[in-house]
């Protein structure tokens, strides 16, 4: 059995565009598209799948379709020609067929949040429930982009049934994460508020009181 | 216009005489014709009750509840009460008080109104546009989840309502059929140019509505409202506007 390394394994814009490009080939601004439409929730920067590119093509794990000439999406925009596709090299498929063989790691929870909550003082309450209602509000537009996003993968998956499938699992996986997270941030806020009216009450230290001052979950 | 519009909506229950429980506080929303809102919240949060006042059946401690931009509790008791079931329809996951095969279940409640042949009809039409037409011979024992949450939701758009007020439909369902069902509510609100209101307990079933709401502690949290964010390709929504999710652990 393979132990879990300590390393941190997240998912890396190289492999998501790789993998795209092994399923189809492409040129950056389509691979753009296609990394926001099946990886939303990751939340790769702009540009993130040009960069990726240019890392791979140099690396030999892809190659421009056309030979040498590549051609920018931006200089073909100008120019008017199209933009240089790419496809994988033999040494790509085997680069991918590694990683997907590999074990996955969880990624280790560094939640800013939580260190928060761990300093804050009485005081801070107001500003915590502010901070805790922000992150709620951040998780509802990732959930609502949600399903343009899905909307837009399964168009891209045209007629294949087993990406159609795979595409249910993996946004329902997205669903469930971001369900959880609100789901914790509501009970928080409660607890938080709950917290805050005792202390000013003074009717007891805030965040010292019986376990069964928990809002219900 | 709103089909529906709360202001500033308060609701609380009374438990003994000493203790209050909010249910509602300060809640306001607004449905557009044609826009499914769903409000997700965990159970005894206050589901049903923003149901209950939406369709007028439970008048709020305060606030006002507008039903196409009139006051709901401004109607006679009669009207309201008519306007439920007509120009508002719901859909819960009830258990039917008769067994009867759906295409009875579904017509029952519309010979109220309708003759019986076009209560039927009607009721024949509805099923096959949720796409159950299948099930119209069957009992309520003899159907699948999803099965059962299509013909609730034929149930409830049989009158050609305005107003679509859906509760926890969703529940049961399994890996996919949740997206499914959400996908089709979505289509009929749109084609039909229906407004809903849905509440789910469960992120999954949000997938398809275009706006989405949190209910806890009383407090109905909804992000702002940006057209602009609807078919813009590039910018992810959430990025770059400040709203970041404190997710780590992705790098790019």
């Amino acid at each position: 059995m393979v132990r879990p390394t300590a390393q941190v394994v997240a998912l890396s814009a190289g492999e998501a565009v790789l993998g795209l490009l092994i399923e189809q080939s492409g040129n950056s601004y389509q691979l753009e598209r296609r990394l926001e439409a099946r990886f939303g929730s990751a939340q790769f920067a702009h540009g993130t799948a040009y960069q990726a590119v240019k890392r791979l093509s140099k690396q030999g794990l892809i190659r421009a379709l056309d030979g040498d000439q590549s051609i920018t999406a931006a200089r073909a925009e100008a120019s008017g020609l199209p933009a240089t596709a790419y496809e994988a090299t033999a040494a790509g498929v085997e680069h991918f067929d590694h990683w997907l063989q590999a074990s996955t790691s969880m990624p280790p929870v560094r939640e800013e949040l939580l260190a928060k909550i761990s300093f804050c003082a009485p005081e801070d309450l107001p500003r915590m429930i502010e901070i805790v209602r922000e992150a709620e509000l951040a998780c509802m537009a990732q959930l609502e982009g949600l399903g343009e996003r899905t909307r837009r993968a399964r168009r891209l998956a045209g007629n294949d049934e087993w990406r159609r499938l795979m595409g249910i699992i993996v946004s329902s996986g997205d669903a469930a994460w971001w369900d959880a997270r609100i789901k914790w941030l509501q009970a928080l806020r409660q607890y938080l508020q709950r917290e805050g009216q005792r202390f000013q009450a003074g009717t007891g230290p805030p965040a010292s009181g019986p376990a069964s001052s928990l809002p219900r979950i | 216009m709103s089909v529906l519009s709360l202001t500033e909506v308060c609701l609380s229950f009374s438990r003994g005489r000493r203790h209050v429980v909010p249910v509602l506080i300060n809640v306001s929303l607004q449905v557009d014709a044609g826009e499914v809102l769903a409000v997700l919240a965990q159970r005894a949060q206050g589901k049903t009750s923003l149901l209950r006042v939406a369709a007028g059946i439970q008048q709020p401690n305060r606030g006002r509840v507008s039903f196409e931009g009139e006051d709901l509790w401004g109607f006679s008791d009669r009207r309201r009460s008519r306007l439920l079931g007509s120009q508002i329809g719901w859909v819960g996951p009830a258990v039917p008080d008769l067994d009867v095969p759906m295409l009875a279940n579904v017509a029952l409640p519309l010979f109220a109104v309708y003759g019986k042949r076009e209560a039927y009809a009607r009721a024949m039409a509805a099923l096959e546009r949720v796409g159950a037409s299948e099930c119209s011979e069957q009992f309520w024992g003899s159907l699948a989840d999803w099965e059962r949450a299509l013909v609730a939701l034929a149930q409830g758009i049989a009158r050609e309502p305005e107003l679509l007020l859906v509760d926890d439909l969703t529940i049961s369902l399994g890996l996919g059929e949740a997206e499914e069902v959400t996908r089709l509510l979505d289509r009929l609100a749109k084609e039909q140019g229906f407004g809903v209101l849905m509440c789910v307990s469960d992120a999954s079933a949000t997938g398809w509505s275009g706006r989405v709401a949190t209910l806890a502690g009383g407090e109905l949290l909804e992000t702002p409202r940006l057209p602009a964010r609807q078919g813009n390709i590039i910018d992810f929504p959430g990025a770059g506007s400040g709203a970041r999710d404190p997710r780590h652990g992705i790098s790019s």
